[in-house]
């Protein structure tokens, strides 16, 4: 059954598809290495203690990447966001003294930070292929255990993705798909879920491997890439700014 | 450039030989085609020439395979020498754009960038896939196909194994993919082809073999195959030599821009879209709308503003088959959702002239899947059948299991039957549920020429029996068995 | 010349195809866990509900991988895989900190069991589903920022305290111990799907 994604978290599994086809033109575009280290660079700094201060000059990269690849969506809805998280925190608790919303608050910040580091983790989503990913991995000299397994689960993903539809779908007609026996029968319904989503997931699985591994997938200890990565000027102008980010972060903290 | 020497194969937790005392020999420069009977060894026997037995695939293996006159050690090996093209072309795609995909193989096996980039450049040219544009999966089947032909001798092996290549494929595809083979061919590629469809490999094929019961039980030449009957085809439980027409199926009632427009197509002067037309419409419904089975009216679908359907009236009468064709991107998938009350969409849907709503139709319909493991729920046929069924259907299980031919099998676990087995199975629920509108998606690939006739009864019975049965196929030969109207749809433009 | 190629020892080395395994029941493996936490967007209390039902589906991928690869380090390479991909995503790096040396203990049980042990497995699902502590785990340095940060002295000591009661270190520690039972729970009913419909079904 073909049709329209379903849209899977905040930032999402659906989202591991690639929003170009992969190609040989190169673009304005980062350098797999560097937006992964960019993204987890944001992430360690924003996820550790005190890393609220960093939301700010992570949620301006994630606007400004999000710019540079041309969605214009993205660039408004993460300060939309980010503002809508932040008032949650510091705004509501004041308003309405309550522990109930306290809790609320905490959570919001928690949210806040996730979309902080969201906006960049979806920029690396949506313009990196998976192809491009796994052979900046290799590049990286990631070990060829977790190049191929990851290579395999980002290729299967959105498979299992559309299998899930179709399941869902047979329930439906089925009648098991409402709401109502959901509750009832939580186990039971788990596993009309799943078995038929195991089923087929594998069946078409066995297609997969057999395919890649004729093609000699994890036969080489050194495989090549048709275009292996290479660092360009957009590589070179992120890390400024990221460094321009985080020394404004410090001296703004330092200020307080 | 083949050998397979004295061959005993069993899959593991089987208890017989699929195959048994098999001997074949492959020459350089050959094409050869194995064909046989569902069961009879096909795909096994090319699974032996590419390693997949017994280094994918788990059992015990007797006897002596040689490629190139070498064993077969490892999968990478063996891999080197070979390309393989399986039955499903997405199903098998690594990667979603054509170079890279090309590319696939030659990077693993750790060839220098600049030599992969000259490669697949050549191939792409060689086999005319320039003019391919997008991504892999919004290609059509003989397109995916083409594509993974490629893929699989892009690093050049001189021998290339194709498992049922043309099973998803319609007959444009299967023509598409013949100028491919007959390239290769020319070119000195050895190919071995496991396959139903036997028309399009007249020209091609230099021997053709039929597997019986794991073993080789007849060779023909490619002469003395073009001067064989389809009588003597049948009694080998093959498929047609000739590529079926279909110049008897009647056109569905049925206009607007995603109808593809017929000769006969009746009311063709009628022109969709007009607001006073449309009314006449509604008050004097096209032949045979007021009375049994599904009528369509006005109904539109789109997929984030893209528009995929535009059928202004459409009618599919009960007790009839009516088949829904049309290339990838059509609509054909989108419709048959629609239908069942899965999709959102503008318009209505009456049954027996009453509008449907969709939740109703979700409980009026069902659809049997390309891949039927996606709706077998339970962990035995007794119980897959007393699955959202009503006890007063119920009563009627002996009958329908009967007919069906699921006797016998009632403590079966439904994911161990055989393919035509689920099938069916899922057919008896449809039955007992008491669905008044079938789809069948996709029944027929990698379904030999029995399997073809019993599936073309059970959908007689099926629409016998007062429903209305929808088909949705590439399948010439199961069209030209089974279809009593077409609906033919164009993508929108 | 006979060739069996059912196998029965355990193997130190990786084949291509185990990792491809590794792969595809990874794949099985976060969407499971992402369909049930589509939840979330209910409301956030759904959230928690969200993972803590996904921690118990997602025991049946994981009961059915056990069986397919039986090889020392898959848990810990299908780990790496599954929380290198939240981290793609923007979860945080604790997350793969913690899923990587919980895996390295369920790699211990599944070892004690020599990789075909019943009981063992389900401990293994059960230590590994930890990670999933490190999803939560930064709300124990938010609450204690929040607590102490300007506004919240404004607030009254009182208020504080309720919210402290409220989000106590105790609530979070019940809430990473339930991710353990419901792994329990998880791997059981892997195993029990695993008898009921894939063995039968040749899956296994």
């Amino acid at each position: 059954m073909t049709g329209t994604t379903p849209q899977l978290g905040p930032a999402t599994l659906a989202g591991t598809m690639p929003a170009t086809p992969e190609g040989t033109a190169t673009r304005w575009v980062l350098d797999p290495r560097t937006a992964v280290v960019l993204l987890l660079a944001a992430s360690v700094t924003i996820m550790a203690p005190d890393g609220i201060w960093f939301v700010p000059a992570a949620l301006v990269a994630g606007v400004l990447l999000a710019i540079l690849e041309r969605a214009w969506r993205r660039a408004i809805g993460l300060p939309l966001a980010a503002g809508a998280a932040a008032a949650l925190t510091y705004l509501l608790p004041m308003a309405v003294p309550s522990p109930v919303f306290g809790l609320v608050g905490v959570l919001a910040g928690f949210a806040l930070r996730l979309v902080a580091v969201g906006g960049i983790a979806a920029h690396l989503v949506r313009t990196i292929p998976p192809t491009r990913l796994i052979a900046a991995l290799r590049s990286a000299r990631v070990p060829m255990a977790f190049t191929v397994s990851g290579a395999v689960l980002l290729r299967f993903v959105p498979t299992i993705v559309a299998e899930t539809r179709a399941v869902y779908d047979a329930m439906r007609l089925r009648g098991l798909g409402g709401w109502w026996a959901m509750l009832r029968h939580p186990v039971r319904s788990i596993e009309y879920f799943m078995v038929p989503l195991m089923a087929s997931s594998l069946r078409a699985a066995g297609d997969l491997s057999a395919s890649s591994l004729l093609r000699g997938l994890g036969s080489e200890a050194r495989p090549t890439s048709m275009h292996p990565p290479r660092f360009g000027p957009a590589d070179a102008v992120a890390a400024v700014v990221a460094v321009i980010l985080a020394a404004a972060t410090l001296l703004w903290r330092s200020g307080q | 450039m083949i050998l397979l020497k004295d061959i005993r194969w069993v899959y593991q937790g089987a208890d017989t030989a699929v195959l048994h005392g098999l001997d074949l020999y492959i020459r350089r420069g050959e094409t050869v085609v194995l064909c046989g009977p569902s069961g009879s060894g096909k795909s096994t026997a090319l699974r032996l020439m590419n390693g997949l037995i017994p280094f994918f695939h788990e059992g015990t293996l007797d006897g002596e395979v040689r490629v190139r006159g070498e064993p077969i050690t490892d999968l990478a090996q063996v891999g080197r020498v070979t390309g393989t093209v399986l039955q499903h072309p997405r199903r098998q795609f690594f990667t979603d754009a054509i170079d890279t995909e090309l590319a696939f193989a030659l990077e693993n096996f750790g060839t220098p960038p600049q030599r992969i980039r000259d490669r697949v450049g050549e191939v792409i040219a060689e086999l005319g896939l320039a003019d391919l544009t997008g991504r892999l999966r919004e290609l059509s089947g003989g397109q995916q196909q083409r594509v993974a032909c490629a893929a699989a001798i892009t690093h050049g092996p001189p021998l290339l194994l194709l498992d049922e290549p043309t099973s998803n494929l319609s007959p444009r595809g299967i023509a598409d993919l013949t100028a491919i083979l007959r390239h290769l061919r020319e070119q000195g590629v050895t190919l071995v082809i496991a396959e139903h469809r036997l028309h399009y490999l007249r020209e091609l094929a230099d021997r053709i073999v039929v597997l019986q019961d794991g073993r080789v039980g007849r060779e023909w030449t490619r002469a003395e195959f073009a001067g064989l009957t389809d009588e003597m085809l049948r009694e080998e439980g093959l498929r047609g030599l000739d590529a079926p027409g279909r110049a008897g199926v009647a056109p569905a009632f049925a206009y607007g821009p995603s109808v593809e427009p017929g000769e006969s197509r009746p009311r063709e002067t009628a022109p969709a879209g007009e607001a006073g037309e449309r009314a006449g419409v509604a008050t004097a419904p096209g032949p045979g709308a007021g009375g049994a089975g599904v009528a369509l009216r006005g109904i539109r679908c789109a997929f984030g503003g893209r528009p995929v359907l535009d059928i202004a009236e459409a009618h599919l009468p009960a007790g009839v088959i009516t088949a829904v064709t049309g290339p990838n991107g059509a609509g054909k998938t989108t419709l048959a959702r629609i239908l069942a009350g899965l999709q959102r969409h503008a318009g209505q849907v009456l049954l027996d002239g009453r509008p449907l709503s969709r939740s109703r139709r979700q409980r009026a319909c069902a659809i049997v899947m390309q891949d039927v493991q996606r709706q077998l729920f339970t962990d035995s046929v007794t119980a897959e059948l007393r699955l959202g069924t009503t006890p007063d259907h119920a009563e009627h299980a002996a009958a329908v299991v009967a007919d069906l031919g699921l006797d016998g099998l009632g403590d079966r676990h439904p994911l161990s039957l055989s393919g035509g087995q689920q099938q069916r199975l899922v057919v008896a629920t449809a039955r007992l549920s008491g669905s008044s509108i079938v789809i069948f998606d996709e029944p027929s690939s990698g379904v030999d020429r029995r399997h073809l006739q019993s599936m073309t009864r059970t959908m007689r019975d099926v629409a016998a029996n007062g429903a209305v049965v929808v088909l949705i196929s590439h399948d010439a030969d199961l069209l030209a068995l089974a279809a009593d109207q077409e609906l033919r749809l164009c993508p929108l433009r | 010349m006979t060739v069996e190629t059912t196998e029965h020892r355990i193997d130190f080395r990786m084949t291509p195809k185990d990792l491809i395994n590794i792969g595809i029941f990874g794949a099985l493996y976060l969407v499971t866990v992402g369909i049930f936490n589509l939840l979330e967007f209910i409301n956030p209390v759904a959230t928690l509900v969200g993972v803590l039902v996904g921690i118990v589906a997602a025991g049946i991928p994981f009961m059915l991988f056990l069986t397919r690869v039986r090889h020392a380090g898959m848990v810990t390479v299908f780990a790496v895989i599954v929380n290198g991909f939240m981290l793609l995503i923007g979860s945080p790096p604790i997350g793969l900190v913690i899923g990587v040396a919980a895996a390295l203990v369920a790699e211990v049980l599944l070892w004690l069991g020599r990789y075909r042990s019943r009981q063992m497995s389900v401990l293994a699902y059960s230590v590994f589903s930890a990670w999933f502590m490190g999803m939560f785990y930064p709300l124990f340095y938010a609450r204690a920022e929040f607590l102490s940060s300007p506004y919240m002295k404004e607030m009254g000591a009182e208020y504080v305290q309720q919210l402290d009661t409220l989000l106590s270190p105790a609530v979070l520690i019940i809430f990473d111990l339930s991710t353990l039972v419901f792994g329990l729970i998880g791997g059981v009913l892997g195993l029990r799907l695993l008898d009921k419909h894939f063995r039968k079904a040749g899956l296994v």
